[in-house]
């Protein structure tokens, strides 16, 4: 960062006179805290501060900052817990970082079944003030402490997916502030009066333009507030949670909700229970994880966590393991039904219900975060960070297909990648339409490590674009990369970009490289940018 | 081979040893914070509003994210590395101070990543001070320390004067099995005398052998310790240890959660072993056994505060064990008092709210610490309750200063206030 030349005084006068002295700093000890986030990238790249940071209190202040940094000509972004920011990069001045605290308005229309927020709400807040009302909104892994606008935006993987769907297809409007400083509205939202109850129209729907697969990274311009759905909710209102961290229990009413952790001799059978278990229609949970994410889950310590893995608990009593809960939403009634189709379909596909004492170890510390998340920061404990190398939304049959081939890129790279037992997620959603699919370890935070890294993406991105595979690759690889793959989006997706920020001025450095893209770069060598 | 599952045929661990047995390193646990945001909040399971999800005070307060523990420990990690001079910012003193040090954010990530977050904040604000980086506030407070031997900035010759007409032997003349420390608070407050009165007398009613130092008795240093003044703590863990030595004591009961985590977890780090009960572990004990006996009604609805320092800071850090400390102690005391109904908050034991007057706060910013202490007061009426009890005196005066600047009718206790309500 350069010193506080003129042009950044007229900045930071003009970020003043929006939000007052109070919502605005330059000051570097405040900047340090929006300088990195858990990743590798930023251990390879380094931190980098913005240049101011502004806490904006509604949409209109949003505007307004995008108003000015349109006549001052200066690039912004914005963050959200802050566990995977969209950091400055690159090098560029006069970065302001818009930080959303002050924006955390929460309303639930419980008769619609749906609740309002703004970028600043938590999954954590969002479900404690819904299941007072006998409703429900999916979880993700990082955990219940992010922000439910962030994550429906970007990815939304729940742990409900099998039936709640990806959370990008649970958003029924959005209020989002484009870079050219227009609001828009889209879904019901965008017909004056008619409210959030559709995110598909009357209104525009830009489903594909703005959330995609992965989000923008406030590359189009900023959400401020969405509309999400809601789903109802069987269990109490409060989660009953016994003892003191890092032991907690939480249970859920046994008459409701029956966890089954069901073991297979190999994925593919596991999958092809999973196939049965979604074509009979049955259970509110059904997940496939892989050994390491319970080792890490399960682990109180990392000494604990070692201590496991290498005797190999995890490994033994949960490699290929299904797991599903049923759920009794109908009736008591409903969830013996479904009992009885569960023991049938596990009986004909050669399953083997795990014993009771590995059940007694998972279930009734961990099972509930699949309604809400407690646990999943745990994932960056073993070695401070995790590293995603390959993610694929595809079809079961497909992943069990490309697993195998990104498992070798891993072991090629094993040392120093820490031991994995072949990661092997699978996540359906909508009733086993599809699923999603990741192949991840924990690494050492260190740069040699990162580096390693750093190839071992490049290698699986080759791998995809090889294969035609539908892999939206790593999220920093920008879509001149990967837009070859998705039918050439990159270009329809550069054009809008060009359209509404000529200067490139919203989050510059993520989605899309304009310099690259203007330049026909596409397919040019991978770049932490 | 699709769907096969293919064994992993290496069998790689980390290499350093930090991630797979863990030690303090203070470097290694900024670098490592992962930004997760636990800090900010509460165990998600425990969230039952959106209101009260926030764990840490600051945070919530200052919003910017500079202002909680991952933000800290960033800034942390760029002093360390050079990347941040203490020149560079008007703000760094105001970030590192405007915090309770009430640890809220230390539980939540040892939870989760294994981490002493609070422990690298307590290096740094050590090492500011040690490079010459206070705040005036706090340097008032420990000249008063240095000159007083008291943080109240008031003589030490009147510390004694809570004892008036107290029965109890004079440790500086005798000797005794017990030894109560009352703490600066509460031998300084006029208004709090009564909770240290209550103790001495319920002691002396069944029969231990308990003395107290009056005049002589010290500042246990803990608060010194948490503002970064390493130097004045163990000056002050030295006078008191040879004072207890000298007194022929064994045991030293206190009332106060500050002293209580300054003996019990502070003075250990520097080798000194002393043995230490809280007031509610005594009680506790006592009317386990009958020696108390709780026959008198005292029909009250009352909600606890569980204070950090005898919570969640009062043991050391072991990772993979409870955050542990005295949460059912006080809880079983009241409940044990006939006429007694006993409503939660919903930020409870380790996740409990701060009350604001921990860390240097109170002292450096007012403002903070008392809208710190308005928040768990709202929290507290929301249960219905008509009374806040806690176990720690800097809860109840900074509680008792907000409802009375706020107007509220909301009263404050200490636990053994209700217990003598419960006793014939």
């Amino acid at each position: 960062m350069g010193g506080k030349d003129e042009k950044h005084q007229k900045i930071y006068e003009g970020l003043v006179s929006i939000l007052g002295p109070e919502s605005v700093s330059d000051d570097p000890a405040v900047l340090q805290a929006y300088s990195r986030d858990y990743s590798w990238r930023t251990v390879l790249l380094g931190g980098q501060r913005p240049e101011f940071v502004v806490m904006p209190g509604s949409t209109q202040h949003i505007q307004q900052i995008i108003k000015l940094a349109n006549r001052y000509k200066f690039p912004y972004s914005i963050f959200g817990s802050g566990l995977h920011m969209p950091l400055p990069r690159g090098g560029k001045r006069y970065w302001c970082m818009i930080s959303p605290q002050r924006m955390s308005s929460l309303e639930i229309d419980e008769k619609n079944m749906y609740a309002i927020v703004e970028p600043y709400v938590t999954y954590a807040q969002l479900s404690a003030e819904a299941m007072k009302r006998g409703l429900i909104v999916g979880t993700p892994i990082c955990g219940s402490q992010v922000s439910v606008l962030a994550n429906h935006l970007f990815m939304g993987f729940h742990s409900t997916s099998y039936r709640t769907g990806f959370a990008t297809s649970n958003i029924l409007g959005s209020e989002w502030v484009l870079p050219n400083g227009e609001i828009l509205r889209t879904g019901s939202l965008a017909i004056p009066g008619a409210g959030y109850f559709w995110g598909e129209g009357p209104g525009p729907s830009l489903i594909g333009m703005f959330k995609a697969l992965i989000g923008s990274f406030g590359s189009l311009g900023i959400a401020t507030r969405i509309a999400v759905k809601l789903f109802p909710w069987i269990g109490p209102s409060v989660l009953p949670t016994e003892g003191v961290v890092p032991a907690k229990k939480c249970e859920l009413p046994s008459e409701k909700f029956k966890w089954f952790y069901i073991k297979y001799p190999t994925l593919a059978k596991a999958v092809n229970a999973m196939y049965e278990i979604g074509k009979a229609e049955i259970g509110g949970v059904l997940l496939k994880w892989p050994t390491i994410w319970y080792a890490a889950y399960a682990a109180k310590s990392r000494e604990e966590y070692t201590r496991d893995w290498v005797r190999e608990y995890w490994q033994e009593n949960l490699k290929n393991a299904v797991e599903v809960c049923l759920c009794g939403f109908a009736s008591k009634k409903q969830l013996e039904y479904e009992e009885k189709v569960l023991l049938e379909i596990i009986s004909e596909t050669g399953g083997k219900l795990v014993s009771d004492e590995v059940y007694q170890k998972w279930e009734p510390y961990f099972a509930t975060n699949r309604f809400r998340d407690t646990h999943g920061a745990r994932l960056l404990r073993i070695g401070g960070a995790i590293a995603e190398v390959r993610i694929l939304m595809d079809s079961l049959d497909e992943h069990l297909r490309s697993l195998p081939p990104a498992w070798e890129v891993v072991d090629r790279h094993s040392p120093p990648f820490i031991d994995n037992d072949h990661c092997d997620i699978i996540w359906p959603y909508h009733f086993l339409t599809g699923a999603h699919s990741e192949v991840n370890f924990f690494l050492e935070k260190t740069p040699e490590v990162c580096q390693e890294q750093g190839k071992a993406v490049m290698e699986i991105v080759e791998q995809d674009l090889k294969d035609g595979s539908l892999s939206w690759a790593v999220l920093g690889a920008p879509l001149n990369i990967t837009g070859p793959t998705f039918s050439n989006m990159h270009l329809v997706i550069g054009k809008i970009k060009k359209t509404l920020d000529p200067d490139n001025l919203a989050n510059p450095t993520r989605l899309i490289d304009m310099d690259a893209l203007e330049k026909k770069e596409t397919g040019a060598a991978f770049h932490f940018h | 081979m699709a769907g096969e599952s293919m064994p992993q045929k290496t069998k790689v661990l980390p290499k350093d040893d930090y991630y797979r047995k863990y030690y303090w390193d203070l470097r290694k646990d900024a670098w490592n914070c992962t930004r997760c945001s636990c800090c900010k909040w509460i165990d998600s399971w425990d969230v039952k509003s959106a209101r009260f999800a926030y764990a840490c005070p600051s945070s919530a307060r200052y919003l910017f994210d500079a202002y909680s523990c991952q933000g800290r420990m960033d800034i942390a990690l760029a002093l360390l590395d050079g990347k941040l001079q203490y020149s560079d910012s008007e703000s760094l003193l105001d970030i590192i101070y405007k915090c309770d040090t009430c640890g809220n954010c230390d539980a939540s990530c040892k939870r989760v990543q294994d981490l002493q977050p609070l422990k690298v904040m307590l290096e740094i604000r050590a090492k500011l001070v040690e490079d010459g980086h206070f705040l005036p506030a706090h340097k008032a407070v420990i000249d008063g320390l240095k000159k007083e031997n008291n943080m109240m900035q008031r003589p030490r010759s009147q510390r004694g004067n809570w004892t008036m007409g107290l029965k109890a032997k004079d440790l500086t003349k005798e000797k005794a099995k017990v030894a109560y420390h009352a703490g600066c608070l509460l031998s300084y407050d006029e208004g709090l005398w009564k909770v240290a009165r209550v103790a001495v007398t319920l002691l002396n009613s069944v029969g231990v052998d308990v003395g107290i130092m009056g005049q002589a008795e010290m500042c246990c240093g803990g608060r010194a310790y948490d503002m970064g003044y390493r130097a004045d703590f163990t000056r002050l863990a030295h006078l008191n240890e040879e004072a207890f030595k000298k007194a022929g004591v064994d045991t030293v009961v206190v009332s106060c959660a500050g002293c209580y985590r300054a003996f019990k977890l502070l003075y250990p780090e520097l080798g000194k072993k002393l043995k230490i009960v809280h007031i509610l572990e005594y009680v506790d004990f006592l009317i386990k056994e009958g020696k108390i006996e709780l026959t008198k009604k005292a029909p009250l609805k009352l909600t606890y505060h569980d204070p950090c320092r005898l919570g969640r800071l009062s043991r050391p850090y072991v990772p993979g064990e409870s955050i542990g400390g005295i949460y059912e102690p006080p809880r079983e005391i009241l409940r044990a008092v006939p006429g007694v109904e006993l409503v939660e908050m919903e930020r409870i034991k380790e996740s409990a709210w701060c009350c604001g007057a921990g860390g240097g706060v109170r002292e450096a910013y007012p403002d903070f610490s008392f809208w710190t202490a308005a928040q768990r007061i709202e929290e507290a009426k929301a249960t219905g309750a008509e009374a806040i009890v806690t176990a720690c005196p800097w809860c109840m005066k900074n509680f008792a200063d907000v409802i009375k600047k706020q107007g509220e009718k909301l009263r404050v206790y200490d636990v053994l206030q209700v217990v003598q309500k419960g006793v014939r």
